[in-house]
Parts: structure tokens; sequence; C-alpha cells
């Protein structure tokens, strides 16, 4: 019985410090700048629905401000996402408005939604186990991660996360428990370290 | 009657009355491991019950219910914040594993969603109702789109069964219901910039069973010093009755040993100094070990548990009972009379004596307190059964004549040089003074009957609670809505109506919010409105049903007319163990037939919003039968009714004592009842003075204290050995003046203000007494 929990202790401690590793090296890899846009394709299968669902825009991170992002086709629908607040709106008027001190939990969802769009994948290993790997040579390395939630709450919500890229995170997959599959991939993206004044606008 | 008769008679009832005491202290010896589980240590079980509202007993009993097996710990890692729910996994194993059977109850993480999806179509928040009555197709249709392209699933519910978000909506809005989030498999809340993981539990035993108490406390004290070893920055907050109930317990405790010990030790050193007679001492311990066997036997036969409060009292009434052997000795001393002779004449003057003090505690039997009326109670069965040890066995167990003893000579000179009153001139003139400061005294004095002046907690603990309550926003359970009607529909409705209000105070600031079963469980009227609102989706269903080529059905799902989605009831929500933390506030069919429910407030910000919460239940015509409950308010009127019947009764106690007694003493009367009355006007114009407002207790206290004066000034009226008769009463006004002086050091208020009033009130008569006495 004592051998088999060591033997158990110590395999948790050896996964612990492989993934560590993963980490570390796609940290490595990704292009560390304050702000990132581009373009997205986002396509979404749920589970009752043969079609799948796709739509385009385009999207802005930046760090201290949150994240934009702008659905163009087929409807039109800007998403802001600040520390303390979700809104949503159809260009003209709000769809939707949380803050955090109404609900606590748009802090935690806030946060992991900016980890995933700007790849901080350590902060994303806080509040999920992860697995993945690095593949390829010097400068050309491409990476896989796969998030699972430590929270039975969170798992509600998002059943796994996997996140692909090189220098800049190329796609992001959501799966929820009923089995809807999200799929954003990005295209074009570009950095830099700051914000221009007509994007810092879109933040206020 | 001839003497061998009344001897004989006399040594039967001796015989009677050790049977009866060696039985009870038999059942006592057997039984101790039973009944000493039955001291109670409740606070609460002293406050009066209010037999004319049962559903507001009802409201009582199911707060107190739940709240003494509740346990909330906060922690916080202190800087390094991501340490947080580290810290609190380690607090949590210790504990689990110092009480095995203490889990931490998840059920605020345990998802609600999955119990109501079945009864979706009828939970709306009020916004999607207000929605709902102006939307158009297209803004429907619009507003389906939104959420099916949304970037992330703003809900756990698949669009599919959600298209528009109500259902996701409404679940959302029952995270009003506390601060508490799920995070890092912790429940977390923040409060200014802080985060805090908390701990709830719900203990497996009572907070007031004395043996869990203990482990719990020893447990906790144990994890704390794990988790500071580990996070020395850590801090921790506790919340829980269980917590004051083992500070109340361990000081009722320490103050029992005090007053029990320092009473005992008090009489035996100044018994045996001034007689000097091991036979006294012996007297004294089976008059004191009759007495305590008495009134525990009774109060267990009357009461269902003892409260430990009840022999914190009890422990002071050492100081009262040891009076009757140290009256007994005086009569003793240097006197030839043959024994029975004397004990034939102090007979009727033992008895008086008896009554006195014992009508005296017959005031504590007449409020609506239990905790007095047992301590009462205590009192009167304790001071008989010392009383009749020292009537029926002193004859056996003391010597005909105690020799007069040399060091009391020069007390009894000292205090037969006392002053006395002889309606002098200047006698006169010092009343006149006298008058005028007392009567400054009186004009000073001032009352409280704020409940909260007879309890007090331990502040650190008050702090911690205060700190947990409002991170934790929990709801105040000292004011609450008790809403009732015939059935339970209209119980919802009008608990609807109620919030419907609440929810403009909110707005107001006046309330931080409220908890409430409706919130969980509308009424059937409100979901069935809830359903037919959405029929004005249909057009929109069926073009997205188009659209997404979902099957032909799918629209029909979520049309009114499905009977599928059944209403939710009462009985299933109750049934479903997600409303679990919410039980206690359904009442559900009281005594009286009707239903009831309580509405509990968060945050009430003062009393300004208190009165008009309670201006809003007395005035508004769309919540009737929603009654405005504030316990803290009503128990403080209830205190300050019954301080006014007991001060009538104490008037009335000094009108007809002196009538009584006019039976025996003739014209002396005045004598005996002046000091008393003397020494009550005195201790309140002191406490005037003072600033020391006068409560029930304190009148409680007065009506003992005219109990005991009454004793000392029959005691020096009876003629013999004058001088020793002042001995004695001395000695025995010393004794139960340290007595109560040690109640008054009491850290309970109750019993400090006890205390405090009798020590001043037993002064002045002891003072008092020998200025009116007869001169022999």
């Amino acid at each position: 019985m004592k051998t088999i929990f060591l033997a158990l202790v110590l395999c948790l401690t050896c996964g612990a410090a492989r993934a560590e590793d993963v980490l570390q090296a796609v940290e490595k890899q990704l292009i560390l700048e304050p702000v990132a846009r581009g373009e997205f394709v986002q396509t979404r299968k749920l589970a009752q629905i043969r079609k799948p669902l796709v739509s385009n825009g385009r999207f802005l991170v930046a760090q201290n401000y949150g994240v934009i992002w702008e659905n163009l086709s087929p409807i039109t629908q800007i998403t802001r996402l600040t520390r303390d607040e979700i809104v949503q709106t159809d260009g003209n008027t709000t769809l939707m408005k949380l803050s955090a001190e109404k609900e606590p939990v748009v802090r935690i969802i806030n946060g992991i939604l900016f980890s995933v769009f700007s790849g901080d994948v350590a902060a994303l290993a806080q509040v999920f186990d992860y697995s993945g790997q690095v593949e390829g040579k010097a400068d050309s390395k491409t990476w896989r991660l796969n998030f699972t939630p430590k929270d039975n709450s969170l798992a509600r919500l998002i059943q796994e996360l996997r996140l692909e890229g090189g220098r800049d995170v190329s796609s992001v997959e959501m799966e929820s428990a009923a089995g809807d599959v999200t799929r954003i991939e990005f295209k074009a993206t570009t950095h830099s370290g700051t914000l221009s004044e007509a994007e810092k606008k879109q933040f206020e | 009657m001839s003497n061998e008769r009344y001897v004989r008679g006399h040594r039967l009832q001796a015989w009677l009355w050790l049977l009866t005491l060696l039985l009870m202290a038999g059942f006592l010896f057997f039984t101790r491991t039973t009944w000493q589980g039955r001291i109670d240590t409740d606070l609460l079980t002293l406050l009066p019950t209010d037999e004319r509202r049962p559903a507001l007993e009802t409201a009582r009993k199911a707060l107190s219910a739940q709240g003494e097996r509740q346990l909330a710990l906060l922690v916080s890692a202190g800087k390094n914040e991501a340490d947080t729910p580290k810290a609190a996994a380690l607090l949590r194993a210790s504990l689990r594993e110092l009480v095995p059977g203490l889990q931490a109850q998840n059920d605020f993480t345990a998802f609600p969603g999955d119990f109501y999806a079945d009864y979706a179509r009828g939970l709306l928040t009020d916004a999607d109702l207000d929605w709902l009555k102006s939307a158009t197709p297209e803004a429907a249709h619009a507003r389906a789109m939104n959420l099916l392209y949304a970037p992330f699933p703003g809900s756990s519910v698949p669009w599919t069964s959600d298209p528009f978000g109500f259902f996701g909506n409404w679940l959302q809005s029952l995270g009003e219901a506390s601060p508490l989030r799920p995070s890092g498999g912790e429940l977390m809340a923040e409060r200014d910039g802080a985060q805090y993981a908390a701990l709830i539990y719900a203990l497996p035993e009572s907070a007031f069973a004395s043996g869990f108490q203990q482990k719990l406390m020893a447990a906790l004290a144990a994890a704390e010093d794990k988790l500071r070893a580990e996070f020395p920055a850590a801090q921790l907050l506790r919340a829980g009755v269980v917590l004051h109930a083992a500070a109340a317990t361990q000081q009722a405790e320490s103050e029992m040993r005090l007053i029990g010990l320092g009473s005992l030790l008090g009489a035996f050193i100044l018994i045996g100094f001034v007689f000097q007679s091991a036979r006294a001492l012996r007297l004294i311990v089976i008059s004191l070990a009759s007495g305590a066997i008495a009134a525990l036997m009774a109060t267990l036969m009357i009461f269902e548990r003892v409260h430990l409060i009840t022999l914190v009292f009890g422990a002071s009434l050492i100081g009262v009972t040891v009076d009757y052997a140290i009256l007994v000795f005086a009569q003793h001393l240097g006197n030839s009379e043959p024994v029975w002779e004397r004990h034939r004449r102090l007979l009727p003057t033992l008895c008086l004596l008896l009554l006195a003090p014992v009508l005296a505690h017959v005031g504590l039997l007449m409020t609506p307190f239990p905790g007095l009326i047992q301590m009462g109670t205590f009192a009167i069965f304790g001071i008989f059964g010392a009383w009749a040890s020292v009537v029926l066995f002193y004859p056996y167990l003391l010597p005909a004549t105690l020799p007069l003893p040399k060091r009391a000579g020069a007390v009894t000179r000292l205090l037969q040089s006392w002053p006395r009153w002889q309606g002098g001139r200047k006698q006169w003139g010092i009343t006149l003074i006298a008058v005028l400061v007392l009567g400054g005294g009186l004009a000073q004095l001032q009352s409280n009957d704020d409940v909260r002046s007879l309890f007090t907690g331990d502040p650190q603990l008050i702090a911690e609670q205060r700190a947990v309550s409002e991170i934790m926003q929990l709801p105040s359970p000292a004011q609450i809505f008790l809403v009732s009607a015939n059935d339970e529909e209209t119980l919802l409705q009008r608990e609807e109506a109620l919030i419907t209000r609440l929810r403009a105070l909110m707005a107001a600031g006046k309330i931080s919010g409220f908890e409430a079963v409706s919130r969980w469980l509308p009424s059937a009227a409100r979901q069935t409105g809830a359903r037919a609102a959405q029929e004005i989706l249909q057009p929109a269903l069926q073009q997205l049903a188009k659209e997404l080529e979902l099957p032909a059905e799918w629209a029909g799902e979520h049309s009114a007319s499905n009977p599928r989605p059944i209403p939710l009831t009462p009985e299933a929500w109750l049934y479903n163990a997600s409303s679990q933390p919410f039980r206690a506030l359904w009442l559900g069919e009281t005594e009286s037939g009707k239903y009831a429910s309580m509405v509990l407030l968060k945050g009430l910000a003062d009393k300004e919003s208190a009165a008009t919460l309670a201006q809003l239940a007395a005035e508004d015509p769309i919540i009737p039968e929603a009654e405005w409950v504030d316990q803290t308010k009503e128990i403080s009127s209830l205190m300050q009714r019954y301080r006014l019947l007991l001060t009538q009764t104490l008037l009335a106690a000094c009108l007809i004592a002196p009538l009584l007694l006019y039976a025996f003493f003739r014209h002396a009367v005045w004598r005996i009842i002046t000091p008393v009355l003397i020494a009550g006007i005195a201790t309140l114009a002191i406490m005037g003075y003072l600033g020391i407002p006068v409560q029930l207790l304190s009148i409680l206290a007065l009506l003992l204290t005219l109990g005991m004066g009454i004793d000392y000034a029959i005691f020096l009226q009876e003629r013999q050995t004058h001088a020793h008769t002042l001995l004695a009463t001395t000695l025995a006004a010393s004794l139960t003046l340290l007595s109560f002086g040690l109640l008054a050091l009491s850290s309970t208020p109750a019993l400090h203000a006890l205390g405090l009033t009798a020590t001043l009130g037993v002064t002045f008569s002891w003072l008092l007494t020998p200025v009116f006495c007869q001169r022999k």
C-alpha cells in the first residue's frame, strides 16, 4: 500500500515537472508584446445543429486594457472585456453588460479569456491542469497545449481548452460540457508596444 | 405538646429529611454523566418565548437550529494572494483530521442548474419579463443570434435549450444570494482587494454539546497553529454560535469556580476565626451541601436542561444560605438555655427567616425569561434545602453551648458602639442632608432595557463575526419579515410583493440584499405568467429552426402550450438538495394552521432603515400579512415591561411586608422595615450618581436585598444576647456580600448587574440595621 502511494506521488511529481517544461518552452516561443491585433475566423459546432456556424471579424488584445472582439459577419457584435466588466453591443445599442461588482465571476472569466486571447499560458496554468508538446526545430517550433479546469464549476463552462501556435497563438478550441465546440483561428496577427489613440478610445 | 413528644417528632422529621437527602445525593451521583450532559450554555434559551405568536416562535427556532450548527471560517494567505486556496486546503485538511465527521459544506458549489433545468421555462428574471413585454419577433431573433455567435458561451446551459439566455440569466440572478464564487477549488470572496477562501461547516453536533465544543475548539487552535507555521501572514476570521458558546462556557466555568470557592473559603475562614469550632463548620458544610443537592435535584426535575448561568448564580447563593447556620450559632454563644427549649423558641423566627428570601426569589419566577425562572427555582430550593438541614440537624450537630469567642468580644464591642437612632435634633439634621443627597442621586437615575446589556460576547469574536458577515454578506437574524398566508401559493405571492418593495429599498441603499424562498421558488402564478409571456417568441423560434435546420419540434418545445416543463412546486423544491442552505427560511405549516416563511435582510444600513421597514410593513396594503419583527427591539421592550412590573411588585412588597410583620412585631415593625427601605433607596441613589442604569436585573436584586435585609432586622429583634446576634448578622452579611461581590465581578453583564446592586443593597442594610435596632 505504502509503495503504491509512493509510486503515485513520484509519478505525479514527474508529470508535473515535464508539464512545467512544456509551459516554459511555449512561453519562450511566444512573442511578448503588450498589444496584439489581427483577424479571426470562428467555427462553432453545436450538438443539435448539423451546420457549423462560421463567423469572422477582428480582435485587439492589450495588456492593462483588455480585449475588443469585433464580430463583423454574419452579425455585427462587439464584445469588450475589461478587468471588471463585459459589455456587448451591436455597434449601436448595448446588448449585454455585466460588472464584477454585481457578479464576481466576471473577473475570473475575463481573466481566463484575456489569458486565452493574449496567450498568457502561465496564468491559465493557475486555474487549469495542462499537458502539451512542442515540435520542430529552433525558430520554427510549433506547440500544442491542452487545458482542463481544476475547478468543477469552471468545467461547467469550459470542459476543455486547446491552444495551438508558434510565435503567436494560431488557434483556440473551447469545448463545453454539453459537447459544443468553438474553434477560433487567428490570422495576420501583428504586435506593438502601445495602443493607438483610436484603439484606446475603444476601451472607453 | 410535651417536650419529649416534640423531640421525638423532630427526630422523625430529621431522619426523613436525611433519607431524602441521601436518596437525592445518590440519584445525582449515579446519573451524573446524564445530567452533566444536560448543562446548557446557550444564552438564547434565557430569552423569553412569545406564546401569542406561534409563527414567530417557529421562526426563531428555525433560525437558532440552523445557526447553532454553523461554523464559517474565512482564510487569507496574506501577502501572496495566490496562496490563499492552498492555505484554505491546509486548514480544511487539518480540521478534517482532528475532528472526524467534520466536512466542509460545499453545497454552494453544487450546480443548481441541473435541478432547475426541468422548470426552466417558468423561471424568468424581472428584467427579462420586462423585455418580453415589448419584444418584437425581430428583436427576439437578434437576441438569439447574438448569443449564438458570441465569442464564448456566457452560460453553462446549451444554446439550443436556452436560445434567448433567459434561464442563464435567472441562474445568474441566484448569485445575488452570496458573494462566494468557486475559484481554484475553493469558495472565494473579496473585501477591500483582499481574497478570502471560505470554509463553511455544518457541525455534526450541536454547538452546545460541551464535549464536542471542547474538541472543536482544541482542533481549531491546533489547525490555526499549523496554518500560521506554513503561512505566517495568514489571516483567519471565524464565525459561529459554537465559538461564542465555547467562550461563554469557559467563562462561566471559571466564574463559577471563583464565586463558589471564594464564598466557601470566606465562610470557612470567617466562621473558623469567630467561632473557633470544628462543629460549627460541620453544620455549615452539611447545610450548604443540602442546599446544593436540593437545588440541583429540583431544577433537573422541573427543567429539561440546567443552564450554566444558573449554576454561576447558584454559587453566589452560598453567601445567603450560610446565614441560617450562622444565626443559629449566635444563639448558642454563651447560652445555657436547654437545647430543645431554645429550638422551640427559635422555630417561628427561623420560619419567618425562610419566608422573606424565598418570597423575594419568587420575583424571578414572575418574569417571562426562562433563564431567570430557572435561577429563581434553583435559589428557592437551594435556600429551602440549606434551611431545612439547619433547622432539623443543629440540635444534634451543635453543642448546647458554644463558648464565647475571645476574638469575638472585640468585634462585639465595636458593634455595640454603633450609632443609634434616637430622633435627636442632630439626627434629624443628618436625615435632612441624607434626603437631599439621596434625592440628588435618584434624580439622575437612568434606565436601560436594551437586551444587549444583558449579554455581551468576547469582543474579538464579535469583531471576527462582523467581518465574516460583511464579507460573506450574511443576513441578520435579528430583524426579519415574517410572511404568512392560508396556503403555500398565496404565501409565495406575498413574498414576491414584499420583494418588489425590498428591491426599491435596495436601489435606495437602505439595505444591500435579502434572502427569500421565492427567489428560488417563484409562485405558480409567476411561473405561469412567465411561460405565457414567452408565447410571443414563437415566430422567432420558427425562423431560427428553419435557418439552423433544427428539428421541427424544437420550436414547439419552447411553447407555453408544451405540458412538459412542469411548474416548480414547494414540495419538489424542498425535496431537492440544492434548497438545503435556504430551507430554514421556509417555515411551512405553523401551529395556527397558517403557512409562514421568513425574509431575511442584509446590510440593514442604520436604525432609520429599520424604522422605514417597520413603517413599510405597517402601512403598505400591498403586502398583507408581512410582519416586521425586530427581535432585539421586541425583547428589549419586553424587558422594559417586566422591569416596570417588577418595580410595582417591589413597591407592593414594601407595603405588604410591614403588614405581615406587624403580626409578629407590632409597633416595632418600623425598626425592621426602615433600614431596608433606606438601603434600597441609597443603592438606587448611588447608581444614579455613578451613571449605572437601572434594568430588570437591578430591580430583581433589590427584591432579593429586601428579603435579606428583612432577615437581618428580624434576627436583631430577637431579644437574646443582642451583641452576639449583631455579630452573627455582621458575619452573615459579610459572607453574603462576599458572594454577591464576587458575582459582581462576572463578565456576564446580567450577573454583574445583579451582583453589583445586591452588594450595594446588602451593605447598606447591614450598616443601617443596627442603627434602628431596639436598645436592650
